[in-house]
């Protein structure tokens, strides 16, 4: 199989505090891997410096065989979705992706509500994110991150907020983008979650990544 | 899989313990004194009193403890930054609580009743704290430092002294040490009322800068109207309940049954905070607004949702999908995002109603210009115009702050933001577009306050005119040097004054950028540089006798062509601001370029 990200020697340390330490990984094509922790273990952050958006104090991230930092600053053909949302709680669900799809300039309108559309959520609709529960407005975060129609996805805890249901369709929804040939890397606090869809589990823990049978 | 529960940990508890009594108060006393606000206001009032003390030992060496600590206490602008210092402390942590849920925590332990209580009085107490402590201190080093007789007849004719006629004078003459510890009491009492009132706004609006801004905007706004406009009468101005004598309103106490009068603005507040609490302040209306960071913020109660969604976002255009560069894209977000219709809707009415009261102070202190029988150009929407942007008050305390105010949500990224910054791929575009974006904000700023000044002006039934006015040739109060007056030269004047407050709005606004980048807060940045811009107001005048590059380092002087005491500015001089300004950006640019280039882009929450 082909590594479409790695990271070595990965360390980050904020006001004196280590919360990553030389930590090595991989991640092959079209694979579902987690990263479970507890809170404040370095899940996100961790997360944040493979989305090119925390620069690592140490240590190299490459993806798609091109090295972040100097002139490539951002992976490309990236989705992401981190804890908040990311959304504009003034604008409508649709607004709010046409506004991030102005700016990567390769998706058309159509594409906006059909990724609203694959989420669950109504295009049409002219409620602002405000008024969206927090399980909505997870469904939007992972809308924009599919928007683009990216290789690899990151998600943040996207489960966070969901309901029962809520829960069985996200894990639908990845299989179905793993079958689309998507490489989906994800973080959660659920062992139990992880355990039954994932191909791969890591735990984080004193900065460092250990994998989980 | 299931995590294993380590076995000595206790699983089972009973019912929250009830505290004991004071234990609620106790707690939270020491959570106000322990803060940082509390150390900043301290800091923050200490600064301020330096400043007083450099005016003091400007005074005849003859001068005793108590003219020194009386004039360092009143040249020390702390009457106008008191409700800054007292909020700082804790006037803030009713909204901190109950987003974080701890006042819920409190509330199932303790009788709500209480917990308000205990909250109100520790802040009131820190408050009331933060600004006398600096007062005692500095009490201590007069009278230690200071060993001059009392009474030096040198000192009977100026501003050295408190009243000369009402009987506080007395005290001042006979006790000193006695009338310093009034003026300290009522300094705590004030303080621990403005804490309070910044406490109790929060019931109304749950943000956190509703706490620090509502007091210090109201005591600014009170003593504007008082002292400098005189639209309502003396003992509004909280200088006269802070016993800051002379010069503040030109009143004179003439008798001591006009003591009473300074009750009047306490009282008043004491009064809205007690109406404050009794509307807004029940347990339900408290802890349903509580907005845990988890919890849909719909729960919550902001001014965003009180204004119609088209006055918060212009529209969405379409059409741009897939057009255009990437950058002209982002550049073109930025500005639909934080440039929104309430925000220009709100700057032309405040820049409105600062104009309507500079003409009603116009009118009051030059009313001979006004009359029918006046020989000459009666005045005319220019000397409106540059008398208002003139007035360094105005000019530090509401025009350059709302500007700041306003840019100060640029920096750290919110979620969205980050999420843009991701699409667009580039640090350096993106830190550009934040400069180009502040530059043309900038200018875009200066102008809307330029024509709402003008069209204001000419409501009030002004005339637009090409010409100089008989105002012009006798004011002293308008902020523009001789040079500039030959006949028919306001354009020239303009772009004088136009260029000179566009640099210097896009230079502050750069400052509050690095600022909020470096601390990844949001108001830090803003909060800092209007502080120093209101620091510089008393440090212009200390910097008198230098060389003329640190005459220059206070903000305010290269924002107002003159101001007393720099009633001249020579045509060379003109230029100096503009240097000035330009090596603040010659610094400024590259530095926020460092900061952007390693910033973390962390978690923030969804802004309104």
């Amino acid at each position: 199989m082909t590594t479409i990200l790695s990271a070595k020697n990965i360390s980050k340390a904020f006001k004196g505090k280590q919360v990553l330490e030389n930590l090595d990984f991989e991640l092959e094509e079209n694979q579902i891997v987690a990263i479970c922790g507890t809170n404040g273990s370095g899940k996100s952050v961790f997360m944040r410096i493979l989305a090119g958006l925390v620069v690592p104090d140490s240590g190299t991230v490459t993806v798609n065989g091109i090295q972040l930092g100097g002139k490539v600053e951002f992976p490309s053909s990236t989705g992401v979705h981190f804890d908040n949302s990311g959304l504009l709680l003034t604008e409508t669900a649709k607004n709010n992706l046409l506004l991030l799809a102005m700016v990567s300039n390769t998706v058309s309108k159509e594409r906006v509500e059909e990724v609203i559309r694959l989420v669950g959520l109504d295009p049409n609709d002219k409620r602002l994110v405000r008024t969206y529960s927090t399980g909505m407005r997870q469904r939007l975060g992972i809308a924009q991150a599919l928007m683009e129609d990216p290789s690899l996805l990151m998600l943040d805890e996207p489960t966070t907020g969901l309901d029962f249901a809520g829960q069985d369709w996200f894990h639908e929804l990845i299989w179905q983008l793993q079958k689309e040939g998507k490489t989906i890397l994800i973080t959660s606090h659920s062992k139990e979650e992880i355990a039954s869809f994932c191909d791969k589990a890591y735990e984080m823990a004193g900065g460092q990544l250990a994998v989980l049978s | 899989m299931t995590l294993p529960i380590e076995p000595r940990l206790k699983t089972s508890f009973g019912p929250p313990s009830k505290p004991k009594p004071g234990q609620v108060f106790n707690s939270e006393i020491k959570r106000a004194l322990r803060s940082r606000g509390f150390l900043i206001a301290l800091v923050m009032a200490c600064l301020l009193l330096i400043v007083g003390l450099r005016f003091a030992y400007q005074l005849p060496s003859e001068r005793s403890f108590v003219e020194e600590w009386y004039v360092s206490y009143t040249q020390s602008f702390y009457h106008l930054m008191l409700p800054l210092i007292a909020c700082f402390p804790f006037a803030d942590s009713l909204v901190t609580d109950r987003k974080q849920g701890y006042l819920e925590r409190l509330a199932v332990r303790e009788r709500f009743g209480k917990v308000v209580s205990a909250k109100f009085s520790a802040n009131a107490l820190a408050g009331g704290l933060a600004a006398s402590i600096p007062l005692v201190l500095l009490y201590a080093f007069t009278s230690l430092t200071n060993h001059n007789p009392l009474n030096h007849p040198i000192f009977n004719t100026i501003f050295a002294r408190p009243y000369e006629i009402a009987e506080v004078t007395q005290l001042f003459h006979n006790s000193p040490d006695l009338f310093i510890l009034l003026v300290i009491a009522v300094v705590f009492i004030v303080a621990a009322i403005f804490a309070s009132l910044g406490m109790a706004s929060t019931l109304l609006v749950n943000q956190r800068f509703v706490a620090f801004s509502l007091p210090f905007l109201l005591a600014n706004a009170l003593q504007y109207f008082a002292a400098d406009a005189k639209l309502i009468p003396w003992y509004w101005a909280p200088s006269e309940v802070l016993l800051k004598a002379n010069f503040s309103t030109n009143h004179d106490f003439e008798a001591i049954n006009e003591i009473p009068y300074l009750l009047i603005l306490p009282l008043c507040l004491i009064l809205l905070i007690g109406l404050l609490i009794f509307f807004f302040g029940k347990r339900k209306q408290v802890l349903e607004n509580s907005l845990s960071e988890n919890r849909k913020p719909k729960d919550g109660f902001g001014f965003s949702e009180l204004v119609p969604s088209w006055l918060q976002n212009f529209p969405v255009n379409e059409k741009r999908l897939k057009k255009g560069s990437v950058f002209g894209n982002y550049f073109r977000n930025l500005l639909n995002i934080h440039i929104q219709p309430i925000r220009i809707v709100m700057i032309v009415l405040i820049v409105a109603v600062l104009t309507v009261v500079m003409f009603g102070w116009m009118k009051l202190r030059m009313p001979m210009f006004f009359a029918p029988d006046l020989v000459g150009k009666p005045p005319n929407t220019w000397d409106l115009y540059f008398m208002t942007i003139g007035d360094p008050l105005t000019m530090a305390l509401i025009i350059a702050n709302l500007f700041l105010f306003m840019i100060s949500d640029l920096q750290p990224q919110s979620a969205f933001g980050q999420l843009a910054v991701k699409r667009l791929g580039s640090r350096k575009q993106s830190w550009l577009a934040h400069i180009l974006f502040l530059f043309l904000s900038s200018i875009a700023y200066s102008l809307i306050v330029f024509l709402t000044m003008h069209l204001t002006g000419r409501l009030l039934g002004l005339p637009f005119s090409s010409q100089w006015s008989v105002y012009r040739n006798s004011a002293e109060h308008i902020n523009i040097p001789f040079f500039l007056t030959i006949p028919n030269t306001h354009f020239q004047a303009f772009l004088a004054v136009f260029g000179m407050s566009t640099l210097g709005f896009f230079a502050m606004s750069l400052l509050v950028l690095l600022i909020n980048t470096l601390t990844q807060r949001r108001l830090i940045g803003y909060l800092m540089v209007e502080i120093m811009l209101i620091a510089s107001l008393p440090l212009s005048s200390i910097l008198l006798n230098v060389p003329v590059v640190l005459q220059y380092l206070p903000i305010i002087r290269n924002l107002v062509m003159r101001f007393y005491p720099f009633v001249f500015r020579n045509l060379d001089q003109a230029w100096h601001s503009v240097y000035a300004w330009l090596i603040w950006l010659a610094i400024l640019i590259p530095v926020t370029w460092l900061a952007y280039r390693k910033q973390d882009y962390l978690s923030h929450p969804d802004y309104d």
